[in-house]
């Protein structure tokens, strides 16, 4: 044997004592993990909202209102279908302040069958667009052309393969990157392809109330504003002059988001610094209880001729062994957790939700490792240094 | 030539003087007993001659080295390099077994050898028990590790406060057969007891009383 | 019984009853799925099984069938079985998460008892 492992003997032969610290460590880096994941996710989500909503307003139709939740339209990706005529989208152009305006056609499949979610599918026009095509180029090489989709992350169908929607099969030309909201589970194609597939929705019968053309109706309008103009006052401006419709500043409902994100990611740190707390307190006990328990056998190392600096360092070092164990076991539960029920989290927070690259996981774990590995000694530390000063002759004689 | 000289040594805590004016001297080689009721002052003796304690007056002098003014860490090291200390409640380390029980202390000194610490166990009669705990030993088993853990290193001194205070007779004899055997290899012994018959194995017996030495007796009966 | 053998037994138990009683509940399939959730709660009921005998008569063999119980239940949802692509279904947000959770559980505490059990038998 070698004495060098006199931490891991003592470790390994209290397994009843070894277990109890490390569960405690491993609270530790389980909620340290877990909440910077989560906190990280909440963050880069909103960054992805922020970076795809593109257009300063969005303008829709009153009726939008009564189908669904403004706010929370791009979040949770409820599928909506409301529409306006094109010459809607043609008065709101006019208005004064407007650098570029893109029309969109909103369309949400049935339910196929019990295994898929339905999803909303959206027409752009290729000509006029600025909000989509940017980030639908950094994936598909050429321009979309008739029947051709382009699907969110979340859209179970692969790149090639084919979609039916409304019996109309679409070929699926590429596969947007997460962004963590609802927009992962729509299917993009242009006002071609929507003005087909709004025909075969028709048909079969689907409760959609278009009376005109359905090649002349937009679901919303996405408008960037003229620099000089104040998005606030372009807004009001359509509010107060185009009838039956209702100008969203994009901003607001990312600050809306935002502050609910806020509120979450408050609460997570809250929690994160509140079992630290309790879990640090919890330790340095434990290390001053087994300290009592071990007096003896300290006081026998120091007789042998350890000396003090020594004696800490054991003591330190067994804290270590069991700092790592605990905190390996609390990455891995994390790890385990929180990328297993990831989909869940993201549905009970409704909030915008991008797990972290595997890199960065990976660079979180470290740090954790890092962070307990730092900690559990230095709750062991007072213990350490208060039994290498306790009096060697005393303990040993009263066999305490 | 002296081992150890103690010089005019006190000790007082608070009002109380544990040890008053104290000196005496051990020859190389020699089996010295230190006796006296409880509170005599035998442990606080025991503790400064073990570098586990200084005196508040006078000097103790150890192997020529002066161990009332040297520092803690000096002090560790003397304790390491000098004295093999025994004490009456065994005191091994739980987790470790017998053999390694006495290696670690070969570790702190210079090398863990097992052959070496295997011979030392074999020494006090545990070679077949080297590989049990602790908890698997019997008392008079456990103190003979001590015995042996205190041997390993050659100190030049062996200190041992009242090594056959938890033995029964059997065990009692064990260890005081090693100490002769010890004491004819040249190892210089300073035994504290209460206990007379211990005592009365010894060289010389020095007596103390309320923290003074009260007599010095020779044994005319010793076996060498 | 060893105290071990109890610990180790108890927490496999209670994993198995999170995972049997999980599909049916809570972590339930979609709508039609029964075959799946049948089969996640007969394997969390044979682990349970196999973990209550590693409790009366300790031996390699409980926590090594245990530790298979639980890689299944692990490749059950997805790969031995199919379930709905839609990452928004319940199969994938519930089924597959609680199976893959609670049996990568099982999994690990059957191999350590499994080393456990090892280490003793080499020591006597």
């Amino acid at each position: 044997m070698s004495i060098s492992k006199l931490p891991l003997r003592n470790i390994l032969r209290h397994p009843g004592r070894t277990t109890a610290i490390a569960i405690l460590v491993a609270v530790l880096s389980f909620s340290l993990l877990s909440g910077s994941i989560l906190v990280y996710s909440l963050n880069s989500g909103l960054r992805s909202l922020e970076n795809r909503l593109g257009a300063d307003i969005i303008v829709l139709p009153d009726s939008a209102r009564s189908k669904v939740n403004i706010d929370n339209l791009y979040l949770q990706g409820t599928t909506g279908y409301y529409y306006m005529s094109t010459a809607k989208q043609e008065e709101i152009t006019k208005r004064d302040g407007i650098a570029a305006a893109s029309g969109q056609v909103f369309l949400a499949t049935l339910r196929a069958d019990c295994c898929s979610m339905p999803v909303q599918v959206i027409g752009f026009d290729p000509e006029t667009d600025f909000t989509v095509q940017p980030w639908i180029a950094e994936r598909a090489k050429n321009d979309l052309s008739l029947n051709e989709v382009v699907v969110g992350s979340k859209v179970s169908a692969g790149v090639g393969e084919s979609l039916r929607i409304y019996g109309i099969s679409c070929r699926v030309a590429a596969r947007l990157d997460a962004t963590g909201t609802g927009l992962d589970t729509a299917v993009y194609c242009t006002g071609e392809t929507m003005a087909v597939l709004l025909n075969a929705a028709r048909e079969m019968n689907h409760e959609l109330k278009i009376t005109t053309d359905p090649s002349k109706v937009v679901s919303a309008v996405y408008l960037r504003v003229d620099p000089a103009f104040s998005v606030e006052d372009v807004a009001n401006d359509i509010n107060i002059h185009v009838r039956k419709v209702q100008a969203v500043k994009t901003r607001s409902v990312i600050s809306g988001v935002s502050d609910s994100l806020g509120g979450v990611a408050s609460t997570i740190k809250a929690l994160i610094i509140g079992v630290w707390a309790l879990s640090f307190l919890l330790l340095a006990a434990a290390f001053m209880l087994l300290g009592g328990e071990r007096k003896r056998e300290y006081a026998v190392l120091r007789v042998i001729g350890v000396s003090r600096k020594r004696l800490s360092g054991i003591a330190l070092k067994e804290a270590l062994f069991v700092s790592v164990l605990g905190g390996l076991i609390g990455i891995a539960l994390s790890l385990l957790i929180v990328l297993n029920f990831h989909s869940l989290i993201e549905k009970a927070l409704a909030l915008p939700f991008l797990l972290p690259s595997g890199r960065n996981i990976m660079l979180f774990a470290v740090s954790t490792l890092v962070c307990v590995c730092i900690a559990g000694p230095l709750s062991a530390m007072v213990s350490a240094l208060k039994l290498s000063r306790a009096d060697t002759g005393i303990i040993l004689r009263e066999g305490v | 030539m002296s081992l150890l000289e103690i010089k005019n040594v006190s000790k007082i805590y608070g009002e109380l003087k544990a040890l008053d004016d104290v000196s005496l001297s051990v020859e190389k080689g020699e089996w010295v007993a230190i006796m006296g009721p409880s509170g005599s002052g035998k442990s606080t003796m025991m503790n400064i001659i073990g570098c586990m304690d200084k005196p508040s007056k006078g000097q103790v002098l150890l192997d020529g080295v002066d161990i009332s003014k040297e520092s803690g860490k000096k002090l560790t090291e003397i304790r390491r390099d000098k004295i093999g200390l025994i004490f009456q409640q065994f005191h091994m380390v739980s987790y470790l077994t017998a053999v390694e029980n006495v290696m670690v202390s070969q570790y702190y000194h210079s090398m863990p050898d097992e052959k070496e610490a295997l011979e030392a166990l074999d020494r006090v009669g545990l070679k077949q028990r080297a590989r049990h705990l602790p908890s698997q030993l019997s008392g008079g088993e456990q103190q003979r590790v001590c015995v042996a853990r205190a041997l390993i290193n050659h100190p030049e001194l062996i200190l041992a406060d009242e090594p056959t205070g938890n033995l029964d007779e059997a065990n009692e004899n064990i260890v005081l057969d090693l100490f002769k055997q010890l004491h004819r290899e040249g190892t210089t012994l300073i035994v504290v007891t209460h206990d007379p018959e211990v005592g009365e194995a010894a060289q010389r017996m020095i007596v103390l009383e309320h923290g003074r030495v009260a007599k010095e007796v020779v044994n005319q009966n010793f076996e060498a | 019984m060893k105290k071990r053998n109890i610990v180790f037994g108890l927490i496999i138990g209670l994993m198995c009853i999170v995972l049997a009683l999980g599909v049916q509940t809570f972590a339930k399939p979609c709508v039609h799925d029964r075959k799946l959730m049948t089969l996640l709660t007969v394997e969390g009921g044979a682990v349970a099984v196999l973990a209550g005998i590693g409790m009366i008569r300790p031996g390699l063999k409980s926590p090594f069938l245990a530790a298979i119980g639980g890689i299944l239940a692990i490749l059950t949802p997805g790969t031995l079985m199919k379930i709905c692509a839609d990452e928004m279904m319940r199969c994938q947000v519930y089924t597959r998460p609680t199976a893959v959770v609670t049996g990568a559980l099982i999994v690990a505490l059957s191999l350590v008892w499994f080393g456990l059990e090892l280490k003793h038998r080499e020591h006597t």
